[in-house]
């Protein structure tokens, strides 16, 4: 993964960035977030990733699910005023459900590709970070969980090669043979995984848990830059909520298609709402821009005080 | 003093003729049986889940289908947070802890070793059998704390909170009706009740939250319409969980009764 500002940040602002702009995106509904959307997300994506990675997933995994949806929304519902084709039973496909169907499937589009870059930025320890800051112990549960995954994988290859060599292996032999050792094996390392837990569980008990209250090692630090941060978003949002509450971001599909500022008069809720949800689904690349520039701008500087030193030397040496 | 070892002594000391047969002592393998004790703690929770449930269909019936969306979701995170809580407030000892924490691991493990077939994975057979012998609470934290951590380890989506409720359910209720000693955590039942919850229960929660996200309308023509298209996946599903339930169940639960025995 490329060097990411955002990812930089604390916890706490990733998970209110994506809580946020999930949720705007998928139950606002509206054309203008949902264009929005799909482009910040995008583009974020291609920043995290490449351009060619975002775009082989899109067609091998988003597209398939956009066709179905779109498919399978005139199929089932027939509700609406402009009817295209009647069927032979008397239900009709009809305009406003081909729409509805077009406006769940970019739902469908824009979730997945925002869930691109929060998979990338959304780590393991980002979990149990902000799990652990409201419930410690199951921040500890967590934490011990994914230490058991490796500790267990490593475990079971010995187990493996072990048992291979006393010839019941499972890479050899009959299929039945095979598969019998296969769960001889899951038996033994169900047994090593209990075993491994209580003798942690009596490590723990030998380092004094649960006399005293139970606090979780943080290494983020909530500084004044991710308080700024995590206010912006709140503000962005709050606007956002608001265009919604006074129906400037309003948008129904059903029975008739109303949209503000398209079928329907907007007022000037529509254009706030509309720009600080742009300002919102940016703020990470737009951190990730201002990362690079400022990156630039000391390298030049870097470089320009290494010219001045060397014609500085020059001159000396001139002399 | 035992009173063995008291009559050994006398004999020793006393004027007694020595017997040795008092001293021999036949080694037995301890066997521990799985304890189930009914708590009505379950079934208010039960009850509660139930009542979530019902809320669920009352706005399905109700509401436009986004806030449908939105109340199902809500209902998940509260359902999940409130035994999340429950562990937290819990006063448990570190053996329970970390046995549920490499109960969680085993099934990310397995769902890790089988990322190749779709569908054909052993979290079902681990989620139900220790929910079955260590309590329905422990065994939806196991279902739904799997999910999460390998979704972790995979990828996330739309369907994490969906998988997490639904394997968290199947715990709960195999922990709730052994329990309820109604069902005997036997081979055969345990196959019979991961085929049947894997159909219903991750079925019925997976198939109407699609309906939920990608349609327009929710009537019970598209409903019917998820659960026929989902149907083999489902089967293969269910199977696979058949599968590891019949050759894992035997010694794991030989295991976890012991295990039971030493972290109560």
């Amino acid at each position: 993964m490329k060097r990411d500002l955002f990812k930089n940040c604390h916890p706490i602002v990733n998970f209110a960035f994506y809580f946020a702009v999930l949720g705007c995106s998928m139950f606002i509904m509206h054309p203008f977030i949902l264009a929005i959307s799909l482009i910040s997300a995008i583009a974020y994506a291609v920043t995290l990733t490449s351009a060619k990675q975002v775009l082989l997933f899109n067609f091998k995994f988003t597209l398939p699910g956009l066709l179905v949806v779109l498919a399978i929304n005139p199929i089932f519902t027939h509700y609406g005023v402009t009817p295209l084709v009647t069927l032979s039973n008397g239900n009709s496909i009809t305009l406003e459900a081909i729409v509805y169907g077009l406006v769940l499937g970019s739902v469908l589009v824009v979730a997945t590709n925002w869930f691109t870059s929060l998979n990338l930025i959304l780590t393991h320890d980002k979990f149990i970070d902000i799990i652990g800051r409201i419930l410690p112990k199951i921040g500890l549960l967590l934490s011990l969980s994914f230490r058991f995954v490796p500790l267990f994988i490593q475990q079971f290859k010995k187990t493996i090669v072990t048992q291979a060599s006393i010839s019941q292996g499972i890479h050899e032999g009959k299929l039945l043979t095979r598969l019998k050792n296969a769960f001889q094996i899951t038996g033994f390392m169900f047994g090593w995984t209990m075993q491994k837990a209580l003798n942690i569980s009596d490590a723990m008990q030998l380092r004094a848990y649960g006399t005293h209250k139970r606090k979780l090692y943080r290494p983020n630090v909530f500084d004044r830059r991710n308080k700024i941060l995590l206010t912006i978003i709140g503000v962005l949002t709050g606007v956002v909520i608001a265009s919604q509450f006074n129906r400037g971001l309003y948008a129904s599909y059903n029975p008739i298609i109303k949209v503000s500022g398209l079928t329907i008069a907007g007022n000037i809720w529509t254009i706030l709402g509309t720009i600080s949800f742009g300002i919102l689904a940016n703020l990470p690349l737009l951190l990730h821009v201002l990362d690079q520039l400022e990156w630039h701008r000391a390298q030049q500087k870097i470089s320009q005080s290494a010219q001045n030193r060397n014609s500085f030397l020059e001159v000396l040496n001139h002399d | 003093m035992p009173a063995k070892i008291k009559d050994y002594v006398s004999n020793l000391y006393g004027n007694k003729k020595f017997e040795t047969d008092d001293l021999k002592f036949e080694h037995q393998e301890e066997i521990y049986l799985p304890v189930f004790t009914w708590k009505m703690r379950y079934l208010g929770e039960f009850c509660a889940i139930l009542a979530l449930l019902g809320l669920v269909i009352w706005s399905a019936l109700n509401l436009p289908i986004r806030e449908v969306l939105a109340v199902s979701l809500a209902i998940v995170v509260v359902v999940v947070a409130f035994f999340l809580i429950w562990l937290e407030k819990k006063n448990t000892s570190s053996r329970q802890l970390t046995v549920i924490a490499a109960l969680i691991a085993l099934g990310v493990a397995g769902r890790a070793a089988f990322f190749m077939f779709p569908q054909f994975k052993p979290v079902g057979a681990i989620v139900i059998i220790s929910g079955a012998i260590l309590g329905p609470e422990v065994g939806f934290i196991v279902g739904s704390m799997t999910m999460l951590i390998s979704n972790i380890f995979f990828a996330q989506g739309p369907w994490t909170p969906w998988q997490m409720i639904a394997f968290g359910l199947i715990g709960f209720i195999v922990g709730l009706l052994t329990h309820a000693k109604i069902l005997k955590p036997t081979r055969l039942s345990l196959c019979w009740f991961g085929f049947v919850s894997i159909i219903i229960i991750y079925g019925g929660i997976m198939n109407p939250a699609s309906v939920l996200m990608y349609t327009s309308e929710i009537n019970w023509r598209l409903i019917l319409a998820a659960y026929i298209s989902g149907a083999p996946m489902d089967l293969v599903h269910a199977i696979a969980t058949i599968f590891f339930l019949w050759f894992l169940s035997k010694p794991i639960i030989k295991k976890l009764s012991r295990i039971q025995y030493l972290i109560s």
